[in-house]
């Protein structure tokens, strides 16, 4: 076993154990932790995949902002949230129990019939400079859109959040 | 493979970052003294008597700057790349390409500012 593969397996186990915090623990600030650690685990699988860029992107998008996201809706939402067990009813449980099994079936069927590795393709790597170049010379415009983009989904945002407060 | 080798010096901050979290809490739990009092799992809330309750709505405020945090954090994503890749003036429309996306950025910035969001209306006088 390289020393890759362990650091894969660490990755994987970090992966594992935050999913698990994050569905089975009865605290929703500790499911969120959890949810943080799964993204980083992600992250960590995407640089095993050599794929750089997608793994800051997991981490500028999902740890950094989404996480931020989830706790400030925690923080927003009223006393609800302070015991899930309380409104966690055996009917629930099942039904997520049968959609989790069963989503779990279908992508191990999926999984074990993919033919992986009579691919003739070559191996596709991009690096993160690559991409800069290629935003400078080729995609010049749809690099300004996207600030565009970002500037409407703001504005949008902005007077969402200005509405549901009360004011015009 | 290589990605992977060139990430070793983030594995070493991570190791670091661990260390670095579980040293107090080791060391607190060795000179922390045993006896137990009945605010000993009292909230802390930087030595003063805590009053309300650590669990209290929070102004719709504070979710527009996380919004606009996010917004930003996007834009973020999208100038690492090109931060890389920039010539440092040899192609003078590389600058030009960078002005014009974050004017269009502070654009944002100067509706949110005139929408009054940085304002903060005060409910203590």
């Amino acid at each position: 076993m390289q020393f890759a593969d362990i650091i894969f397996l660490i990755i994987i186990f970090v992966t594992m154990i935050g999913a698990l915090v994050t569905v089975l623990s009865g605290s929703i600030i500790y499911a969120m932790i959890g949810l943080v650690t799964t993204m980083f685990g992600i992250a960590g699988i995407y640089v095993y995949l050599n794929a750089p860029f997608l793994a800051m992107m997991q981490i500028l998008i999902y740890v950094g902002a989404i996480s931020i996201l989830i706790a400030f809706a925690i923080m927003l939402a009223g006393p609800l949230y302070k015991n899930p067990k309380e409104w966690t009813t055996i009917t629930k449980f099942i039904a997520s129990l049968v959609v989790s099994v069963f989503s779990f079936l279908v992508f191990f069927k999926v999984i074990m019939h993919a033919s992986w590795m009579n691919t003739k393709a070559k191996e596709f790597t991009v690096t993160t400079k690559e991409i800069g170049r290629a935003l400078f010379d080729k995609l010049t415009f749809p690099f300004e859109l996207i600030s565009l983009l970002i500037i409407v989904s703001i504005i949008g945002a902005i007077m969402l959040a200005l509405l549901s407060k009360g004011e015009e | 493979m290589n990605t992977l080798e060139d990430f070793y010096y983030v594995l070493i901050f991570l190791v670091v970052a661990v260390a670095f979290t579980l040293a107090p809490i080791v060391m607190a739990y060795l000179l922390s003294p045993r006896s137990r009092g009945s605010k000993t799992n009292a909230t802390y809330e930087c030595g003063i008597e805590p009053f309300g309750g650590a669990w209290i709505r929070y102004s719709v405020s504070y979710y527009i700057y996380a919004l606009i945090f996010i917004a930003f954090d996007v834009d973020i994503l999208y100038l690492f790349p090109v931060a890389l890749s920039y010539t440092k003036g040899g192609r003078i429309y590389e600058f030009y390409s960078l002005l014009v996306f974050v004017f269009i950025l502070v654009l944002a910035i100067i509706y949110a500012w005139g929408k009054g969001v940085f304002t903060w209306k005060r409910k203590i006088p």
